[in-house]
C-alpha cells in the first residue's frame, strides 16, 4: 500500500446517521430555548430581588426614625 | 354444701347381689389358657370333597353366539378395495415425526419474550431507533468517510458526551441551589410576617386603634 493513500471506512447506516444528527440538533435548539427561558426568569427574579431590597432599605429608613423620634422626642 | 353428683345412690334398689339374677346376666367367659370344649354346641362342617367347583358348559344356551354372515370371500373383496394402509401410515408418520421436528428446530424455545433491563444508554439508542422514520432504516447505502474525518468525529462525539456529562453534573448543582434557594425564601416570608404582626401591635398600642 502507498504511503498518503487516503483510507476510508464505510459506514452502512448513512441516512440514520444524519437522521440522528439532525434529531440531535433539535434537541439542542430546544435546549436553548429553554434555557433562554430560564435567563429569562432569573432576570425577572434578579429584578424582583431588587425592588425588595430597595423596600427593604425604605422600611430601614423609616424604621430608624421612629427609633429616633420615641427615644428621643427632643429631637 | 356440694350437689353429690357423684356420690352413690344409697337407696338404689339395684345391688351388685341381686344385679345379676334381675338383669340376667351370663357368668363370665373363662380365663385364657383353660378353654374347656365340653360346654360349645356342635357344628356339621362338609368335607372338602363334597365342595365341587361350578361347571360351565360350552353349550350354554344362556350365552348367545354372534350371527356369522360374514364370509371369507367377502373379506377379500373388501381388502381388495381398501387401499394398502400400513405402508400409508408408515409414511405419514415419517413425515409427521420429520416435520414436527423442523417445526421445533424453527420455533423458538421460550414462547414468552424474556424482558431484559437494557443499560441506559442502549435504551436511549433503542429509543432514537423508534423515532426514526421505518422507511430509512435499512435502505441506506454504504458511505465512506476518510479515515481522518472519521477520527475527527469520534473524538468530537466523545467531547460532546464529557461537555453533556458536565452539564448533567451542573445541572444537579443548580437543582441543589435552588432548594437551598426556595429554603430561605420562606425563612425570608417568615421573618416578614413576624415583623408586620409586630408592627400592627405598635400601631395598637401607639394609636389605639
Amino acid at each position: 500500500m502507498q504511503e498518503g493513500m487516503p483510507v476510508f471506512v464505510k459506514i452502512d447506516e448513512y441516512k440514520d446517521v444524519l437522521e440522528v444528527l439532525k434529531l440531535i440538533n433539535d434537541k439542542l435548539e430546544k435546549a436553548k430555548s429553554v434555557l433562554a427561558k430560564v435567563n429569562e426568569l432569573k432576570s425577572k427574579e434578579d429584578n424582583e430581588l431588587e425592588m425588595w431590597e430597595a423596600e427593604l432599605d425604605d422600611i430601614e429608613n423609616k424604621l430608624s426614625l421612629m427609633n429616633r423620634t420615641l427615644l428621643d422626642p427632643s429631637l | 354444701m356440694g350437689l353429690d353428683i357423684f356420690g352413690k345412690k344409697k337407696n338404689s334398689s339395684l345391688k351388685p347381689h341381686n344385679a345379676k339374677k334381675e338383669l340376667n346376666i351370663p357368668p363370665p367367659p373363662p380365663p385364657p389358657g383353660k378353654v374347656s370344649t365340653d360346654n360349645l354346641p356342635s357344628f356339621e362342617v362338609p368335607k372338602e370333597d363334597k365342595i365341587a367347583p361350578p361347571i360351565f358348559n360350552k353349550e350354554d344356551k344362556r350365552m348367545p353366539k354372534p350371527e356369522s354372515g360374514f364370509n371369507s370371500a367377502d373379506l377379500d373383496k373388501v381388502k381388495q378395495e381398501l387401499p394398502d394402509l400400513n405402508s400409508f401410515g408408515q409414511e405419514r408418520s415419517v413425515n409427521k415425526s420429520n416435520r414436527k421436528w423442523e417445526e421445533l428446530q424453527k420455533k423458538p424455545k421460550h414462547k414468552k419474550p424474556v424482558k431484559v433491563k437494557l443499560p441506559h444508554h442502549k435504551k436511549e439508542i433503542s429509543e432514537v431507533k423508534k423515532s426514526l422514520k421505518r422507511s430509512q432504516i435499512g435502505d441506506g447505502k454504504p458511505f465512506y468517510v476518510n479515515m481522518d474525518y472519521y477520527k475527527q468525529i469520534q473524538e468530537d462525539i466523545n467531547v460532546m458526551n464529557r461537555r453533556l456529562t458536565e452539564l448533567d453534573s451542573t445541572m444537579h448543582k443548580i437543582e441543589t441551589n435552588r432548594e437551598k434557594q426556595n429554603s430561605e425564601f420562606r425563612n425570608w416570608r417568615n421573618i416578614f410576617e413576624n415583623m408586620r404582626k409586630k408592627l400592627l401591635f405598635m400601631d395598637e398600642i401607639l394609636f389605639e386603634r
